[in-house]
């Protein structure tokens, strides 16, 4: 009687691990998979951010294609000498010396008109740097959209969304301009006014530097990382932290991208996101001088 | 003998065309005269080197493609290894741009000085030679509010018409030079010399 109740209590041992195999296995496909969707995510992830990185360098590097943006800033510098002395001039020769009155007066007015001509230059590089670096991100765009398009059993990943392009200028990014010096009037007055930067003896970024005697012209130097030691700085990714707005007519010397990636990871039925990437860059810095 | 009146009549026609040209090549020597030598002293020279500029304000639409830049500088006769970096002006299609001052311009007041041009490179546009009589002018005013007199402007042969032409711009009409003599009655006058010499012309301010 004892050992037919004994019996009855006892389990047989031989299945258990069978059905212990199974669920492990099982687990353990769940789990693969789980990381094979985290993995791909943060795949895809990489891989946009640096697609949106390679389209913000591009913007950049065109927007200060050939110097254009950092000779723009140096001539007006250069205007800047130009018409404050020929004004001097004029005012010394209307005061003291009649007979050079015209010549000085002409001088003077040519040296104004150079400067109207220069703003109108200026703002049409403006719209050309702009829109070439538009074009530039849009091909590059092209190029390197269909590569993102990706089908597995776990993961699907859309083809990016058009970027979208915001210029601006990065913060503590000076302008390329050195302090001219020359004309000590000139140079007192800059100082008074704090246009330049008493350590690096540049020009401050994105100032209408006027000049008291004639204040109807503008004068607009932007921001534009300037050479060390001579040596020119290479287009380059930013932090999203040191993106700046423009907030006037200034050049801009930042290009921001921001695209999105629509990614279904397989897991559930609604398991759609929407990655979204920021890439910024600086553009290619402009030499001292001119 | 008919022959021979023809023949006389055709070497009259050509003499009296030949006078003419004569009688109009002197009545015209005032405006552009030529000479070997002129003696007018100075003390310091203003040389101006204008050079073309590639590569600069290169984008679609550019006005200020063809720049052009003038460097200024100056030197005492007696000390002509020792040159000053003046300042350098930038012209795009012959307009002023530009000026970047290195130094002041410390030439004794009352001394006489000469401005002379140079072209670097090897072909002079037109705009290269305009934007020289611009600079030449600045030189001619700085040069006043330093009390220096201009005694001559030396500019090479090839440009020296156009030089001449910038400087009508400003007032100046060609006149006979000024001498002891024969002093011409203006409150400025400036005499332009070409380097080699062959052709010079004086000109007098205009109001």
């Amino acid at each position: 009687m004892i050992r037919t109740h004994e019996r009855k209590n006892i389990r047989r041992n031989s299945g258990n691990m069978l059905i212990l195999s199974g669920v492990f296995i099982t687990l353990l496909a769940v789990l693969a998979l789980v990381a094979c969707s985290f993995g791909g995510l943060f795949f895809v992830f990489n891989r946009i951010q640096t697609t949106t990185d390679e389209l913000a360098l591009t913007g950049a590097r065109k927007l200060n294609e050939q110097d254009r943006i950092g000779q723009m800033n140096n001539m007006i510098a250069r205007c800047r000498q130009l018409v404050y002395d020929a004004h001097k001039s004029h005012t010394y020769a209307y005061e003291d010396a009649s007979q050079l009155n015209q010549l000085a007066e002409q001088l003077h007015d040519e040296a104004r008109e150079g400067a109207i001509l220069l703003e109108a230059e200026r703002q049409k590089l403006r719209v050309v740097a702009v829109n070439e670096a538009k074009s530039a991100i849009t091909e590059r765009y092209e190029e390197l959209k269909e590569g993102h398009s990706l089908v597995l059993p776990w993961l699907k990943v859309a083809i990016p969304t058009t970027p979208m392009v915001e210029f601006g200028y990065a913060k503590d990014i000076r302008s390329n301009v050195a302090e001219l010096k020359g004309i000590d009037d000139l140079e007192m007055e800059d100082n008074k006014q704090s246009f330049v930067l008493t350590d690096s003896h540049l020009y401050k970024e994105n100032i209408d530097a006027k000049i008291s005697t004639d204040t109807e012209l503008h004068f607009r130097i932007s921001s534009l990382p300037a050479p060390v030691q001579s040596t020119v700085a290479p287009a380059r990714c930013i932090l999203a932290k040191q993106y700046k707005s423009l907030v006037a007519a200034d050049l801009p010397s930042v290009c921001k991208v921001e695209m999105k990636l629509g990614v279904d990871t397989g897991i559930g039925a609604d398991a759609h996101q929407e990655m979204k990437s920021t890439g910024i860059a600086v553009a290619t810095g402009g030499e001292k001088v001119l | 003998m008919n022959r021979l009146a023809a023949m006389s009549k055709k070497l009259t026609i050509v003499m009296g065309i030949t006078s003419i040209a004569a009688a109009a090549t002197l009545a015209l020597a005032p405006i552009a005269k030529c000479t070997e030598h002129v003696d007018r002293p100075f003390e310091w020279t203003v040389e101006i080197d204008t050079k073309q500029l590639k590569n600069q304000f290169q984008y679609n639409g550019s006005e200020l493609k063809e720049l052009v830049k003038a460097k200024m500088s100056y030197f005492k006769m007696t000390d002509e290894d020792n040159k000053t970096d003046y300042e350098d002006l930038w012209y795009a299609k012959s307009k002023t741009l530009g000026m970047e001052r290195h130094h002041k311009l410390d030439i004794t007041q009352g001394d006489a000085i000469c401005i002379k041009v140079k072209h670097i490179g090897e072909y002079t546009s037109y705009d290269e030679q305009r934007a020289s009589g611009k600079a030449v002018m600045k030189a001619v005013l700085d040069a006043a509010v330093n009390k220096n007199m201009v005694a001559t402007i030396k500019v090479p042969m090839t440009s020296f018409h156009t030089i001449a032409a910038e400087i009508e711009n400003y007032h100046f009409a060609p006149a006979p030079a000024s001498t002891p003599d024969n002093p011409v009655d203006s409150d400025m006058n400036l005499f332009l010399e070409s380097e080699p010499a062959g052709l010079t012309q004086s000109f007098a301010h205009m109001h």
